[in-house]
């Protein structure tokens, strides 16, 4: 019973990343990793990803109404200092590029809320990440882009 | 876990205006990570690899694809999981040089291979026919390619199958080092397809510490020693990374992390990358 809310909830977030993320990539290719998953209040998560010079990026954090206006993230290069944090950006979206191929990692934080003690909050997270060349702009199609 | 998703309602987290980030250069601790829920690495898609080839000036070679009608000789999940990972490269990489016939038939032999994996949903005859009537048409390819990536990727991990995802995206991942490495004349370097070969270190890092983390799976802990020369080859590399800042550029106002990263590389070091690359790929389409 428990494995198949589990499961269940998985997919409903594997649907909320489809329908509700997708399109925020716009002309950004999405790079086909799946990186959801349902986190409570006072929950993190980490996300380690290599990108590339040369090459234009949009990150997302799309998260579920319930935990939205809390969640943030923040990214920290190869020796952990942090370059960027949308906790007071006021936007969860973020483009950029790198001067140098490098690892960057995506710290995801879910703050308590603290609406109720004895229920926390939780909701779908999700990572999405998109690119495009530099140079060309190359625009692919983003089939996901006119998903409302 | 059980958890009760509330599940509704327009997600509206996007849509105030942007401030100034902060730069903070100050390290964070180890223990910040190490009260992460969970720890996910991405590695590149096929699509993304093969953008990279095709950006430093690699060209198609077919003798380099996995013959398509191998794709019935795969018996075992394991080689199955490494066969749909390099059938996924090799279709990137065909669809993105627009290769059409050699792409229908890689498309074939991965929906074959799909199904016997339990990922089919990814390739359904929905897919398959957009994929078919798209096939001329590179930058249409190329995002119906990265939805079935997606799609398989998100299947495996709903299911709980997060070690096969991880080897299928980490054959994908050899495949796309093996077809760069073989783009390479040690007579006559290219310089641009040498550096993203290198630069594949970061990603080799992230492979290594998604085999720590599910070396307790039977068919991962039995992977680690196909792809332990180019990962090993990998560690020998000489990466030298500086404090990455972030600033925005005057002319174009677009956000660039900075800093510097040299992969100081000889050309021994490149042979034996290509080397092991080769071994690997060799290893991985056994049947």
């Amino acid at each position: 019973m428990i494995v198949t809310m589990q499961f269940s909830a998985e997919a409903q977030c594997k649907m909320f990343t489809q329908k509700k993320c997708f399109g925020t990539l716009q002309t950004y290719t999405n790079n086909g990793s799946y990186n959801g998953a349902v986190m409570f209040e006072g929950e993190e998560a980490t996300l380690t990803q290599t990108f590339y010079e040369g090459q234009d990026y949009r990150l997302v954090l799309c998260t579920q109404e319930v935990i939205s206006e809390a969640a943030y993230f923040e990214i920290s290069d190869y020796a952990n200092n942090m370059i960027y944090s949308s906790k007071d950006a006021g936007t969860n979206v973020f483009d950029f590029s790198v001067e140098s191929t490098q690892s960057l990692k995506m710290r995801i934080v879910v703050p308590n809320i603290g609406k109720d003690k004895n229920l926390k909050q939780n909701g779908c997270v999700s990572v999405v990440v998109g690119f495009k060349s530099s140079e060309t702009g190359d625009l692919l199609d983003n089939p996901y882009q006119n998903i409302k | 876990m059980i958890s009760m998703i509330g599940c509704g309602g327009d997600d509206n987290a996007n849509k105030k205006q942007a401030v100034e980030p902060i730069i903070q250069s100050t390290p964070i601790g180890e223990d910040v990570y190490e009260k992460a829920k969970d720890i996910f690495y991405a590695l590149p898609s096929p699509v993304e690899m093969t953008t990279l080839i095709k950006s430093s000036g690699g060209e198609f070679r077919k003798n380099l694809i996995l013959d398509p009608q191998r794709a019935n000789d795969y018996q075992t999940l394991q080689t199955q999981a490494f066969a749909l990972g390099v059938y996924g490269a090799d279709l990137s990489y065909s669809g993105l040089y627009e290769q059409k016939q050699d792409a229908i038939k890689l498309l074939a032999a991965a929906k074959r291979i799909a199904s016997k994996v339990g990922v089919e949903d990814a390739y359904n005859a929905e897919f398959i026919e957009r994929a078919n009537a798209n096939l001329g048409n590179r930058d249409s390819i190329m995002g119906i390619l990265t939805e079935v990536y997606w799609e398989t990727n998100s299947a495996l991990k709903e299911n709980n199958r997060n070690e096969l995802a991880m080897l299928i995206l980490g054959a994908g991942w050899a495949e796309g080092v093996y077809i760069g490495a073989e783009l390479i004349d040690i007579d006559n370097i290219d310089k641009d397809i040498a550096k993203r070969l290198v630069e594949q270190k970061f990603t080799a890092m992230q492979l290594q510490e998604l085999f720590k983390k599910y070396a307790e799976n039977e068919i991962v802990s039995n992977s680690y020693e196909i792809f332990a020369p180019l990962l090993d080859v990998y560690a020998t590399l000489n990466v030298e990374v500086k404090s990455s800042s972030m600033k925005t550029d005057d002319a174009s106002g677009k956000v660039v992390i900075g800093g510097k990263t040299e992969l100081n590389y000889t050309t021994e070091d490149l042979k034996r990358l290509m080397k092991a690359a080769k071994d690997v790929r060799a290893k991985l389409i056994e049947a």
